[in-house]
């Protein structure tokens, strides 16, 4: 089996193909720090790809309640569990060998999902090019059911907004978050490694996985081997179908958008109320490295501020999808999740420096990506107190900056501005104050 | 009541018919430790990074489908929750930010004539 490289594990990696990258790269940032899991995001993408017949149970982009939530159920803590059986007590990373370039979080020393399979075929499950396993029909029929409910049956006790009962769940300290995931359009990915029919290719052009419905047979190995469980089986097509990126309106084909034919975001993205997602579109170099780009905002929050960590890098499919880890996490769980950057993001995101703090306006703030941006610095408007990760406060000074965003052909979009913060004094407070 | 009737099964809504251990689409879970504390202050400083006031934060705590900041409510209740959040506002302020978007200029947009 061919090797490649992967930064996101910081080392060289099994993988069924041999190494080759595309122009550019979809890739996204999502902040569960804020998504309130409204799922606006979940039905812009069934309203446009997937409303026909067969396509009931299909939702390419899906928010669930982490931990207890998941679609299908269970599928991050299922493979997680089978990799720790393939390796007991060896999934685990050496964070002090780090380089920004090469292997910016360290190293992982356990398996990925291609060099579990490749080292510990499993009979049991057939021949696999990649770990992993067929969810059942149930897994994918109820997406969010009880994950919500965790706490209580607090629905019950509404009266006439009785959802149907709560989960038989410990009531635990409610620190969950919502999880918004498409497909990663990962580097290597799982369901094209997994394809007995080459049927799935990476678009040389910006990356985004598709398959070729004319040679799929439906044999399902795509379902089988995406870690993520994002290749979903069509039944009324005996095809696989997936998250296509919207790749029309990457073209800039949506005119009512980007008349200017100048790439546009996915309607998931474009529909986010909570202004939690970024997309953009990263220039890549022959050898998979990302061309250094620190104008870009993608570029800027995964490489250069490493606030933004990939979804479970440990599987090894190099996932080009980014989270800035939610903050009030316990931070075991969110290390398994995002592996060891996970402190590092934290500290940067809790007490955002006056760029930084300007990046982040960028997010949902036009239709179209953004490939550039620049900062017009204005004077200082004031000072709040922060919390730090360990509890802590801390004093972050604000400007009043202007973030630019221009789209692919240098066309000014969209200015964020950032304002004087206005301080609203509760009446238990300050009782004697004017 | 006829005899064929009596041997029906009872019919139980899915909603409280007992899980059994086999069930798959019953949840296994362990309690995690969290800070609700913790918790409160960072999702009310998130929210106030987006510019959303004490009122907004509260109406998102108030529906019951927005479980997150719901559950804090139902942690807390409302008088503390609103008392909480004034608090945390009172220092960390709310961001706020003025936004310009460029008006796409498309061709094919035209207006569409009332019909007489």
């Amino acid at each position: 089996m061919p090797t490649v490289y992967n930064w996101q594990i910081g080392r060289e990696m099994s993988y069924p193909h041999e190494e080759r990258h595309p122009q550019t790269q979809f890739a996204f940032v999502f902040n569960p720090n804020r998504c309130i899991g409204c799922q606006t995001c979940t039905m812009a993408c069934k309203s446009t790809w997937t409303f026909s017949k067969g396509q009931e149970l299909m939702w390419w982009n899906n928010v669930e309640t982490k931990p207890y939530g998941g679609y299908p159920q269970h599928w991050d803590a299922k493979l997680l569990a089978m990799l720790e059986e393939a390796n007991p007590s060896g999934q685990v990373w050496d964070a002090r060998n780090k380089e920004t370039e090469k292997k910016p979080y360290g190293v992982f020393d356990g398996l990925t999902i291609f060099d579990a399979a490749n080292q510990k075929p499993r009979p049991d499950f057939g021949a696999q090019q990649a770990l992993g396993y067929l969810p059942t029909d149930d897994q994918w029929r109820a997406p969010n059911i009880h994950e919500d409910t965790a706490t209580g049956d607090q629905f019950k006790t509404k009266g006439k907004d009785d959802y149907g009962g709560e989960a038989q769940l410990p009531e635990h300290k409610v620190w969950f978050f919502h999880l918004a995931r498409i497909c990663n359009h990962c580097t290597y990915p799982g369901c094209l490694a997994s394809c007995p029919r080459n049927a799935i290719y990476k678009r040389p052009e910006d990356g985004v996985v598709l398959v070729d419905q004319g040679r799929c047979r439906g044999y399902r190995k795509c379902v089988e081997g995406c870690p993520y469980k994002k290749a979903m089986y069509r039944p009324t097509t005996r095809t696989t179908e997936k998250c296509i990126g919207c790749f029309p309106r990457l073209e800039g084909k949506d005119k009512t958008v980007s008349p200017t034919g100048a790439p546009a975001e996915t309607r998931c993205m474009a529909a986010c109320v909570g202004k939690i997602r970024l997309q953009g579109l990263l220039s890549i170099e022959e050898d998979g490295t990302w061309t250094e780009d620190p104008q870009n905002p993608l570029y800027y929050l995964i490489r250069q501020r490493q606030i933004a960590l990939p979804l479970y890098p440990q599987f090894g499919t190099e996932p080009n999808g980014f989270y800035i880890p939610p903050r009030w996490v316990p931070r075991s769980y969110l290390v398994q999740m995002f592996g060891p950057g996970v402190d590092h993001a934290i500290e940067q995101y809790s007490c955002p420096d006056r760029e930084l703090l300007a990046v982040l306006q960028l997010f949902r703030a036009n239709q179209q990506i953004v490939f550039r941006f620049e900062i017009e610095e204005g004077p200082k408007v004031g000072e709040i107190e922060v919390t730090m990760p360990d509890g802590s406060s801390k004093t972050q000074e604000l400007f009043n900056d202007t973030v630019l965003g221009f789209n692919k052909l240098g066309e000014e979009v969209v200015r964020v501005t950032v304002e004087e913060p206005t301080f609203e004094r509760p009446a238990d407070m300050h009782v004697n104050s004017i | 009541m006829s005899d064929e009737n009596s041997h029906a099964t009872a019919k139980v809504h899915p909603a409280t018919r007992e899980i059994l251990p086999d069930d798959p689409m019953q949840m296994h879970g362990f309690e995690v430790p969290g800070d609700p504390n913790l918790m409160l202050r960072l999702l009310v400083e998130e929210y106030a990074r987006i510019g959303w006031g004490a009122e907004e934060i509260l109406q998102l705590a108030r529906d019951p489908n927005y479980q997150a900041f719901h559950g804090l409510l139902q942690f807390f209740g409302e008088e503390k929750l609103t008392s909480q959040i004034g608090q945390i506002l009172a220092r960390c302020g709310v961001i706020r930010v003025t936004t310009k978007e460029t008006v796409p200029t498309s061709e094919r947009l035209v207006q569409i004539e009332m019909l007489e």
